[in-house]
């Protein structure tokens, strides 16, 4: 059975806020003179919203580099590191 | 020195594969260094030139001090004395200077430097490297699901994130990075682990990551404890924590007090349940100032991280209810 839920939507001038779903009314913003309506959207819609929403921002925020380039003159290897790459070869 | 280059067949990746899929979750790639090598220069190999690529943003010529642009790198997989690498080399400048402290000793001298002692292209081994890295006290592993979603697949060079709806695995994800932290593991797939973990590791700081990496296993594993699946409305601040428990893991930020200091509040805010994982809610906005507290932690002004630092994440918690909405999903075991 599809689950509808009356909710607010966080578009420019309203406010949304955790609220039980149950009905809900929304003021929406006209001349000075509130008014209540109501927005009905369903909890598929719902989830479709979050997953677009967070698939565009989250992305690939963890892991990435978050320092400055620094410029090195010269690194010498230690000994230890020289001698990995002589047995290589 | 000669060395040859490598191809590999469609059927030969799906064998790579296939024998990947059989290794345990975190497998050291000292246990089978010949096959890891392969993996990791074809991570690495595959994300030169791309949006992934963090390798090339480090990289300027050494002649004219010009940052050198990604889309002239080129790489290839090679093969050398029975060691399998990639070579990076720019279409553009026949003089590299890669501008990450650490980075020089990782690369092939006999391969990478000319008779002018001048970076011609860039020559990585990883068995090399991972013997590198035993040096300074770490173990390079690789982790299954995470290969999974890189090397292997979900890869796309022209997105801006790897594919998958990664919101499944943060909570897993996080208790993993604590735990490689913890037992001094770093996760080696491309250009990211080597340009921002092993390039400048150092010995003495594991002590102090180790503690960090446990501690922060102990929380996050009370805080998701039974439950399967967290919305992402209550992995908001697990995923920041997460973040910056990677960005202290990276050498040039070992000591970022800033860091530190939001890392703090966040602990504390998971410790407390301010957001609870048992919350269902749709979020339908990310909250705006999550991106602010990360800029102040990443400010490298420890004063400011402070003075500053409790008054955003409070925002940041105002938003997550703002921009919510309640649902009757299900979330537990």
């Amino acid at each position: 059975m599809k689950t509808t839920l009356f909710a607010t939507l966080p578009i420019l001038g309203f406010s949304v806020s955790l609220q039980d779903p149950a009905l809900l009314e929304v003021k929406t913003p006209t001349d000075g003179n509130e008014s209540a309506s109501k927005i009905q959207i369903s909890e598929n819609d719902l989830r479709i919203r979050e997953a677009t929403h967070l698939e565009v921002y989250a992305g690939c925020k963890w892991g990435k580099a978050s320092f400055a380039p620094e410029r090195i003159t010269s690194e010498p290897l230690s000994i230890e590191i020289q001698a990995l790459y002589e047995r290589m070869a | 020195m000669e060395y040859q280059h490598i191809h590999l067949s469609d059927q030969e990746r799906e064998r790579l594969k296939d024998h990947f899929l059989k290794m345990p979750e975190v497998t050291p790639l000292s246990r089978d260094p010949k096959f890891f090598s392969l993996i990791v220069a074809l991570g690495i190999h595959q994300e030169i030139g791309t949006i992934h690529d963090e390798f090339s943003t480090f990289l300027y010529d050494g002649s004219t001090g010009d940052k050198v642009d990604r889309s002239d790198l080129r790489s290839e997989l090679i093969s050398y004395q029975g060691y399998t690498g990639v070579r990076i080399w720019s279409v553009r400048s026949q003089h590299l200077d890669p501008r990450v402290r650490g980075l020089r000793t990782l690369l092939h001298p006999g391969l990478s430097f000319n008779d002018f002692k001048q970076i011609h292209q860039c020559v990585f081994f990883p068995e090399i490297i991972t013997q590198i890295a035993a040096l300074q006290g770490a173990e390079l592993v690789s982790v299954r699901p995470w290969g999974l979603n890189t090397v292997f697949g979900g890869f796309d060079p022209n997105r801006s994130y790897y594919e998958g709806n990664m919101w499944e695995f943060v909570n897993a994800d996080a208790i993993r990075y604590a735990t490689l932290l913890e037992n001094r593991q770093v996760a080696f797939w491309g250009t990211h682990d080597l340009v921002s973990h092993i390039a400048g590791m150092r010995l003495e700081e594991w002590p102090k990551i180790q503690a960090r990496g446990k501690r922060m296993r102990e929380i996050f594993e009370r805080y998701f404890q039974g439950i399967e699946r967290p919305t992402p409305y209550s992995l908001v601040l697990p995923y920041a924590l997460g973040m910056l428990l990677d960005d202290l893991a990276q050498p040039m930020n070992y000591h970022s007090e800033s860091r530190l200091s939001v890392v703090e509040l966040l602990a504390k805010a998971l410790e407390t349940q301010v957001i609870s994982p048992h919350a269902t809610p749709y979020l339908l906005k990310y909250p705006p100032s999550i991106e602010t507290l990360i800029q102040l932690a990443r400010s490298n002004d420890p004063a400011r991280a402070q003075r500053e630092g409790e008054s955003t994440l409070y925002q940041v918690i105002q938003e997550l209810g703002r921009f919510s909405q309640a649902s009757h999903r299900s979330i537990s075991r």
